[in-house]
């Protein structure tokens, strides 16, 4: 009964002494207030990282795995230094390798793909020359994609078989190419990054748009290309070569990957006792190499946000000394009129929580400002959880309350004859 | 009547020591008291004299080194902090000479306190605190904040606070002190009446004598026991000098 009155009065009591001491209270919160920030910001960041990552992995089918010529997964450094200079002697797969892949009896397909987007190509038309982000794909690379073609169509399994040099281009290159002009049927050359170009014209004969993904959205100028006219006109680095595997329906991933890893091994000579100079990486690799990862990042952002929260503590220690100096008087005054102890602490414990509540639903605000405005004007989709909401309450609540301990029962333990004779 | 059976207080050898460094002040020197029910009472000496602390132990703020206090038959010089907020809160109301009201809350709330912490509910509560102001004419300022008040009526507000859990006893601390004389009046007057309609048990600690001689029975000390059970005020100086 009383306590509950209590807490109204403390909620009240607190918010009053906050608007009359704006800047003490301001920079007491502060810290708690930084550490919310932080929580929110980062959880939602990496929520929505993970979601992208997630969807982006799994669009390719739970079975689909790769094969590369060192376990470099989604361009995660996975070994220490001198691993993976070991793996960068591992010599470089050959695309027709996937053809023989493809015929294991496990296997549905095999595609060489070879991810040139970070390696500096560019595309030219007459006098303009664009930067672009070269992927050489097979011709039923749609069906594990989530983006969509536009305009136009891909290119058909001849062609990428054939090596024709056609394109599928994003809007962007059309715009900067062509300058807003229709881009189908347009010709370009590619050049490498040396600035070397090639002699045979590509063609566009389609437009393409990536799904609205985290890693789709820090890549623009996008442009696909079958596999077999990269390596037929475009020079790169061979040990970009990844081959992407997808086993028949109903065949386990470990049957299938067992069928490759032994014709690797076969096409690359090892005997027995030989370690593989490939990797095979399969999507629970990847995502436990990247749930690595994000825990690394939330045990800094744990650490930092407990930084936070520690400086806030400390003030709130502050705050709630002066609140029960200030106010020795009443509670020499409550307790004559029969306040316990409990009913002391009870108060200001409320009070102190309530200072950092607010501390805290101000850090709320200003999270949930600036993962809006990441969402919105950023590539990363960033979104709140439920449970960093209800983490960052109770955690500033809970640091209002074991600060605040220490005051209240300061306040608690005054004797009654003291306290109201305090001037 | 019964004369033990009326008793509302009665101490036997109280004694209340204090450490001041290394030395020890005798504050009280053993106190034998009785008072009954409906009496009114002050209480007079010289500064120093221990009635403070003697006002402390009847109002169960502070504990005795030693000797008896029997309050309404319960023995209670033996209690811890809690079971001593709990007689506070249900046998003693205070009157402070600087009011002592919390300055953020309306008259109603100030009211409220000690049934707050009674645990009275809400309803009930709210019902008694607006007695309580009415009783002593402030029914028309129960939401008023203390600022919002003269002196007279914060007191007035202190009263019917003391009064609202109906304590044994009304306990005043120089209630008048920081009032101007026709406001002193008035509050006299309130006593006055609660004396006489409501059958409150008054102990009053004052310095002033024309304060002093509302009170039917006058006790002094001095240097920490009892000077006179029944002191005659009538010739202030004789006492005072």
């Amino acid at each position: 009964m009383s306590w509950l009155v209590a807490l109204g009065e403390g909620i009240v009591i607190a918010l009053d002494s906050l608007r009359a001491n704006k800047v003490r209270s301001g920079l007491t919160i502060l810290g708690v207030t930084i550490g919310v920030t932080v929580v929110m910001v980062m959880a939602a960041a990496i929520t929505g990282i993970n979601d992208s990552f997630t969807e982006l992995i799994s669009s390719r089918g739970p079975t689909t795995f790769y094969v590369a010529h060192a376990p470099q997964g989604g361009g995660i450094q996975t070994g220490t230094e001198e691993e993976e200079s070991a793996f960068m002697k591992n010599p470089p797969l050959e695309p027709r390798w996937a053809d023989q892949l493809a015929q294991l009896p496990a296997i549905k397909s095999a595609d060489a793909i070879a991810d040139l987007s970070q390696s500096g190509y560019k595309a030219r038309h007459r006098d303009r020359d664009i930067g672009v982000a070269l992927v050489a794909v097979g011709a039923d690379f749609l069906e594990t994609d989530n983006g969509q073609l536009e305009d136009g169509r891909f290119f058909t399994s001849t062609e990428a078989k054939r090596g024709r040099p056609v394109a599928v281009v994003d809007s962007q290159v059309a715009e900067d190419l062509y300058e807003g002009r229709d881009p189908l049927q347009r010709q370009f050359t590619i050049a490498s990054p040396s600035g070397q170009g090639t002699a045979t014209p590509f063609q566009v004969v389609g437009t393409y748009r990536r799904a609205d993904n985290l890693f789709a959205g820090f890549v623009s100028h996008y442009m696909l290309i079958p596999f077999e006219s990269a390596w037929q006109y475009v020079p790169f680095w061979h040990r970009l070569i990844t081959f992407i595997v997808t086993p028949k329906d109903g065949v386990p991933i470990d049957v299938a990957m067992d069928q490759v890893e032994g014709k690797m091994r076969q096409i690359r000579r090892l005997h027995p006792g030989q370690k593989d100079n490939f990797a095979i990486i399969t999507q629970d690799e990847i995502l436990k190499l990247w749930g690595q990862l994000t825990t690394a990042l939330f045990s800094v952002m744990f650490a930092l946000s407990s930084v936070g929260l520690m400086v806030g503590g400390v003030g709130v220690i502050g705050i709630m000394m002066i609140s029960v100096t200030e106010r020795t008087r009443e509670i020499g005054v409550r307790k004559a009129l029969g306040a316990r102890r409990n009913d002391i602490l009870w108060q200001f414990l409320v009070e102190a929580s309530t200072v950092t509540l607010v501390g805290g639903a101000t850090g709320m605000a200003i999270g949930g400002a600036i993962v809006w405005a990441i969402d919105h004007w950023t590539p990363i989709p960033a979104t709140v959880p439920l449970w960093s909401v209800l983490a960052a309450l109770g955690v500033s609540a809970l640091t209002g309350i074991g600060f605040g301990l220490y005051p209240a029962s300061r306040g608690a333990r005054l004797d009654p004859v003291e306290a109201l004779r305090y001037e | 009547m019964d004369a033990t059976r009326d008793l509302v207080i009665m101490t036997r050898g109280l004694t209340k020591d204090y450490q001041m460094g290394s030395e020890t002040v005798h504050a009280l020197r053993g106190v034998d008291l009785e008072i009954r029910r409906n009496e009114y009472i002050a209480v007079m000496g010289p500064s120093g004299s221990g009635k403070s602390t003697l006002m402390n132990l009847i109002g169960c703020l502070d504990t005795p080194s030693g000797g008896e206090y029997v309050l309404n038959g319960q023995a209670v010089q033996d209690l811890d902090d809690d079971e001593l907020a709990r007689i506070r809160n249900r046998e003693i109301g205070f009157v402070f000479q600087t009011f002592n009201l919390l300055p953020r809350a309306s008259s109603l709330h100030n009211v409220e306190l000690p049934l707050i912490y009674g645990g009275v509910g809400s309803a009930e509560r709210r019902e008694r605190a607006e007695e309580a102001l009415r009783m002593v004419d402030l029914g028309d300022r129960m939401e008023h904040k203390p600022n919002e008040l003269s002196g007279g009526q914060r007191q007035r507000v202190a009263i019917a606070r003391a009064l609202v859990n109906r304590p044994s006893i009304l306990l005043a601390d120089e209630p008048t002190g920081n009032l101007d004389s026709a406001t002193s009046a008035e509050i006299m007057a309130v006593f006055e009446h609660l004396h006489k309609n409501s059958g409150q048990t008054i102990i009053m600690v004052t310095h002033e004598y024309d304060i002093a001689a509302h009170a039917e029975r006058v006790i002094t000390l001095r240097d920490g026991q009892i000077e006179s059970l029944d002191a005659d005020i009538t010739v202030p100086h004789a006492v005072a000098q």
